[in-house]
């Protein structure tokens, strides 16, 4: 979780009220969304990028982070793009009898469609990066996102970490009684065992804690102390934001120039 | 009738798969007690403090806190009497930060904003966890670990304080820093500790009272001198005395009138130094 450091540092989205930095994603995610030129999506990669900078997350290791993943999922989606949309062509391959067209609608919409999923990573980024986890997990219980999730999701990230130690001891001491080279196949079966363990140890730490949180009188209902409080910077940053993508939209809409 | 913190009548328990962890054990903690339950791995001590918390029913027998039967009705009462440490931290700790795990019990108690911080505050205190709140448990050392669980349970503020092998997994400084918060809790509070270990050279220091059980039966039952003087019971429970105690068994001719020491401190005022 290297993101998690930067959510120390005093800028301005970690002094944020994290219900304010959840819902300012959640809009800036649907204009993302929305939005059907690249000039407003510019213009919202703008709005992050000098987010960021506010927030004293270094940009080059932010745009490395959020780029990284990017030619990986959204790439491999938007790749035949170009060749099966038709429109006005702009190079035209033959293979003798199979000819293969790219079109510059084509290249647009993946063009389009990478940007896009670049904006909704690097926003999610940027709210991971910029909020503690447990604000994020607070945050999200006051928002009355359905409980059972926000539960899940706190309970995930609290013993992840211990899940990752165990898996790693595993590895050791199955490693420090392995003498020759193991063949591929034996490796597989080592690795299913360990699965398994893994996965009936994870039963076992469920019904553990389940007993914990039944004998400090647990019966089904998560309570929480009200501990935030929205002040008016909050509520200025948040009105500002979304306007700001609000207008994105609809300049975009209105077909106000852009390309 | 009024002094009886818990008391476990004719209780057997059998886990779903047919393993018979206790037998017919007769049990009295007195209000204001501190007594520790030894036993080898497996002779059901983790099971028994389960029954007197009420996560289990036992099979045959009565389970009864401060007077009220440890079942239906009764189990949110018994519950916030009965502050149940579980053995591994990891286990009670399962919110996101310290702060949230120490509300957790009172805020399942109904109280109110006001009162669950109060609470809160004073429990984290009492176990030297002040400035702790926002910490996240995969961060804390695993002395602070167990202190932190601890507290999660005082922060319901429970007349019965039971802990199962308090002292697994600690280095000597977290032995030593528990044992002090574990007295100082007991003299200030007049909390009844039931304390289960096999940790016989720690238990002397925390417990006035031994129950010894063995394979799923109590086969010993008072103070702690006492048992550990008599070897048999320890033999046949898989158990030792204290090292000290095993030392003056060793070369004493006899055991005096107080029977012979079990702590360091203990053997050396009895050999005149101070």
């Amino acid at each position: 979780m290297q993101v998690q450091e930067f959510s120390g540092l005093a800028g301005v989205l970690q002094k944020i009220d994290p219900r304010v930095k959840l819902c300012s994603f959640i809009v800036l995610v649907v204009s993302a969304v929305a939005v059907r030129t690249l000039t407003s999506l510019f213009i919202l990669s703008l709005v992050i990028i000098t987010l960021c900078a506010l927030s004293r997350i270094p940009i080059r290791f932010f745009l490395l982070r959020t780029t990284i993943f990017i030619p990986l999922f959204a790439g491999i989606i938007a790749l035949p793009l170009p060749f099966i949309t038709p429109g006005t062509p702009l190079a035209r391959f033959a293979f003798g009898l199979l000819v293969v067209r790219i079109s510059s609608e084509g290249v647009y919409k993946a063009a389009l469609f990478t940007f896009r999923v670049w904006v909704c990573v690097a926003s999610s980024v940027l709210l991971i990066s910029t909020t503690k986890f447990h604000e994020l997990i607070h945050g999200m219980e006051k928002l009355r996102l359905p409980r059972i999730l926000v539960l899940m999701m706190s309970v995930t990230y609290r013993f992840i970490f211990l899940f990752v130690n165990e898996a790693h001891r595993m590895v050791l001491a199955m490693e420090s009684r392995t003498v020759k080279r193991k063949r591929w196949r034996d490796a597989v079966r080592s690795l299913a065992s360990m699965m398994a363990t893994l996965f009936i140890r994870s039963y076992e730490r469920g019904e553990r804690v389940y007993f914990a949180m039944t004998a400090r009188g647990y019966t089904g209902t998560i309570r929480s102390l009200d501990e935030m409080s929205l002040t008016r910077r909050d509520l200025f940053l948040a009105v500002a934001f979304f306007l700001i993508c609000l207008l994105v939209v609809a300049t975009d809409y209105l077909h106000l120039g852009g390309w | 009738m009024e002094n009886v913190a818990i008391e476990l009548k004719d209780v057997s328990y059998a886990y779903p798969d047919g393993h018979v962890a206790l037998q017919r054990v007769n049990l009295k903690v007195v209000r204001g007690e501190r007594i520790a339950i030894l036993g080898a791995n497996g002779a059901g001590k983790s099971t028994l403090l389960m029954l007197m918390n009420g996560l289990y029913a036992p099979s045959t027998g009565t389970v009864s806190v401060l007077g009220n039967p440890a079942t239906g009705r009764y189990l949110s009462t018994v519950r916030r009497e009965v502050g149940l440490v579980f053995q591994d931290p990891d286990d009670q700790l399962f919110c996101p930060t310290l702060w949230d795990d120490v509300c957790f019990g009172p805020l399942n108690m109904g109280l109110s904003e006001e009162e669950v911080r109060i609470r809160s505050v004073e429990a984290l205190r009492a176990m030297a966890l002040e400035g702790y709140e926002d910490k996240l448990p995969h961060h804390l050392s695993a002395g602070e670990k167990k202190r932190a669980a601890i507290a999660t349970v005082l922060a319901m503020r429970p007349k019965i304080l039971i802990l199962d092998e308090p002292t697994a997994n600690l280095d000597p400084k977290g032995r030593r820093e528990l044992a002090k918060l574990l007295r100082t809790l007991h003299d200030s509070q007049s909390l009844t500790l039931v304390i289960a270990t096999h940790d016989v050279n720690f238990v002397p220091e925390v417990a006035d009272r031994a129950c010894v059980l063995n394979c799923g039966r109590l086969v010993a039952d008072g103070p702690m001198k006492e048992i550990f003087s008599e070897g048999s019971v320890m033999e046949q429970a898989n158990l030792e005395p204290p090292i000290i105690t095993q030392l003056y068994r060793a070369v004493a001719k006899d055991q005096g009138t107080d029977g012979f020491p079990l702590t360091v401190q203990e053997a050396l005022s009895e050999l005149g130094y101070h």
